[in-house]
């Protein structure tokens, strides 16, 4: 399925996606993941006991602030949560197998071969003394025991998908000499060198500008359609989510607040704070207004998180037990999902 | 009019438009020419090498001959006098009626073999040193090594120099099938005693670039450690340790030279700068100055050669790092 036709989807057509068609097309499911990374001034509840599951061709978008927990839960996911950093409990399954039993060394395998992952800073993300070709082929020997001439050939392949003009020319090139969006195609290169079935993108337009960045989707979803991966795109972008996401997860302080198909996420926000986010982004097509509406407070400690929904204290609806009871993510139509006490105020 | 303050050297008006890309070879080489000192370091440098890999043809005689000293006359004898078989020695003799000039030649390569064998060696153990503690940083590796290395480091190096070849012996040893000569072992020991430095200088660059993003990268994309650290993080520590390599080359060779100076290093009769200068001593007041003078001028130019070589390199491989010391 392009991501063209799926901004034609009709609700019922997107509820019979997820919630039947699970079966074998199923990549990744996590459940109740708790991450938390014990450092000296406390406890920080990184990701706190979410569920998420992505299928095979499918975009799956993560939004949410910086410190929302998105890039942990693709760091937990890569197995790479590194001290003061733990996975408390929770199940990542990928393709039925539980990444969260494997060893380091199997995992290690698992990544860059079946889950890879591109950076979100292309500047930084090469090894500035090695060549392109050399970098790409590094990860072929990691996993592969092609011979010497045969990983040639497929690196120029590889750069050739990622559409870099005359990739037999920039294989000899060093990073210095390409473009943020040059370089970022060559990370996604290395990403699908050994044709991953997940590819997590971790913010990977946030270094590049506007025209890069639709070149740099319109590439994904080309491999997309082509491989068949499923796709996790982190951002805080909903612009970027809004063109190129089949379906949403909303994550506030370390929780994800809500879960839609896409449309309905922009067409009708549930969440107050999704609400809010959406609300807050300046719309060509409406009267100016004297201020855009911003959501009031700041996003909380980790370490301090508010008793009761994290986003209470900010929030407009917030009632008495909204201060005392966390609200659990709950279904309130096929395919969405709401965690929220006044889910039934906010619905109508 | 008159000319122009700019001077303009003629490659820059034929450059075109774009400007041309360096190499890093290039870059460095562009960099390092515009310091004279260092390029003077460079050529004192360049010289010593040559005398020492053309010793047996640049040198006039060899250099444990002894010639027997005109009637009425004694060795040691002085520069441009001629022995009693009508040799020239344009440097003077020594006191057993060898010639110095032939003898600082000799002693110039041995010199530099030590050096550059024991650099080497100090580089290879304190790259894997540094490396495996700087990538496995905090754990109980880093801590035993590196409270290893302040231990080294705690002793200043010609003692514990003094202290290893007290332990090793000077003589050759037979360690199962290998026999390690004289000048291996001491290699060795100064090995030993500069490897901290370069442990030193690797773990901080390793735990800089373990920072780097293209580490993470290198892990979401399934390397291990090993493959991490040899493959990604070495290449990128290269040009600090050619500094430090260049500016511990001068120390080295002072080392090298001391040992030999205080009889725990290279054995007569073989041609070494600080046995020469050891036998010298004797003839310090005694009005033989070039007996002392020579050596210790060879010395002292290899030295300053590779001091103002290492500061010329550092300046020209981190123009940042350059820029910063200079101010």
């Amino acid at each position: 399925m392009s991501p063209g036709s799926s901004a034609t989807l009709t609700k019922d057509a997107a509820a019979f996606r997820w919630e039947d068609m699970v079966g074998n097309s199923r990549l990744l499911d996590i459940r109740d993941l708790v991450t938390r990374f014990y450092t000296e001034d406390g406890v920080v509840r990184a990701v706190d006991g979410n569920s998420l599951h992505l299928d095979a061709g499918e975009t799956l978008g993560i939004v949410g602030e910086s410190g929302s927990g998105k890039t942990v839960t693709a760091l937990s996911i890569m197995g790479l949560i590194e001290n003061p950093g733990r996975i408390d409990s929770g199940s990542i399954l990928f393709r039925g197998e539980e990444l969260l039993d494997k060893t380091p060394q199997e995992m290690q395998e698992v990544r860059g071969r079946d889950i890879a992952m591109v950076f979100q800073d292309p500047m930084n993300s090469l090894n500035p003394t090695l060549t392109v070709g050399e970098q790409v082929d590094r990860v072929l020997r990691f996993h592969t025991s092609l011979a010497r001439e045969k990983r040639k050939r497929r690196i120029v392949e590889l750069l050739q998908q990622v559409e870099i003009p005359e990739p037999a020319k920039r294989v000899g090139n060093y990073p210095h000499q390409l473009s943020g969006g040059m370089r970022q195609r060559v990370l996604i290169a290395m990403a699908m060198s050994c044709n991953p079935t997940v590819l997590i993108l971790d913010e990977p337009t946030t270094a590049l500008d506007v025209t890069i960045e639709a070149q740099i989707f319109e590439l994904v979803d080309k491999l997309k359609t082509h491989f068949g991966m499923g796709i996790i795109l982190i951002t805080h972008d909903l612009a970027v989510v809004a063109n190129s996401a089949d379906r949403v997860v909303v994550m506030y302080a370390g929780r994800i607040v809500e879960e839609a198909p896409v449309i309905d996420l922009y067409e009708d926000p549930l969440h107050p704070y999704t609400r809010g986010l959406l609300n807050s982004i300046p719309q060509l097509d409406q009267e100016r207004q004297e201020r855009l509406p911003s959501i009031p407070g700041e996003v909380p400690e980790l370490i301090t998180l508010p008793e009761g929904c994290n986003f209470s204290p900010r929030c407009k609806y917030a009632v008495e037990k909204c201060m005392h009871d966390d609200p659990p993510l709950v279904s309130v139509a096929p395919g969405r999902k709401v965690a929220c006490w006044k889910v039934g105020e906010l619905i109508e | 009019m008159s000319t122009p303050d700019v001077a303009v050297h003629p490659s820059d008006v034929i450059t075109p438009t774009v400007k041309k890309h360096r190499g890093l070879l290039e870059e460095v080489w562009h960099n390092f020419r515009k310091n004279r000192l260092s390029l003077t370091g460079g050529v004192i440098v360049v010289m010593a090498i040559i005398i020492a890999v053309f010793a047996p043809l640049l040198a006039p005689y060899n250099p444990v001959e002894q010639f027997s000293a005109p009637l009425g006359q004694h060795h040691p004898l002085p520069p441009l006098s001629r022995s009693e078989e009508g040799t020239l020695f344009l440097l003077g003799s020594d006191k057993f009626g060898r010639d110095i000039l032939s003898r600082a030649f000799y002693g110039c390569r041995t010199l530099l073999q030590l050096a550059t064998g024991s650099i080497t060696i100090a580089f290879a153990l304190g790259v894997l040193m540094g490396g495996v503690a700087g990538y496995r940083k905090g754990s109980w590796v880093d801590e035993l090594i590196m409270r290893i290395v302040d231990i080294m480091l705690s002793f200043p190096s010609l003692v514990l120099a003094i202290a290893l070849v007290g332990a090793f012996g000077i003589g050759r040893t037979q360690i199962g099938p290998f026999s390690l000569s004289n000048m291996f072992k001491i290699a060795i020991v100064i090995a030993i005693t500069y490897s901290p430095a370069f442990a030193r200088v690797m773990r901080g660059v390793v735990l800089q670039e373990t920072a780097e993003d293209y580490v993470d990268a290198a892990k979401m994309s399934g390397g291990s450690g090993w493959q991490i650290l040899a493959g990604e993080i070495f290449v990128n520590t290269i040009p600090p340790l050619i500094v430090q390599a260049s500016l511990n080359m001068a120390t080295t060779v002072l080392t090298s030279a001391s040992l030999s100076f205080l009889g725990l290093g290279l054995q007569p009769p073989r041609p070494s700068l600080g046995i020469m200068l050891n036998e010298a001593r004797d003839y310090l007041f005694g009005g033989a100055w070039w007996y002392a003078l020579v050596p210790g001028t060879f010395i002292l130019l290899i030295i300053l050669g590779f001091n103002l070589l290492g500061d010329g390199l550092r300046d020209s491989l981190d123009p940042r790092q350059a820029r910063r010391t200079r101010l």
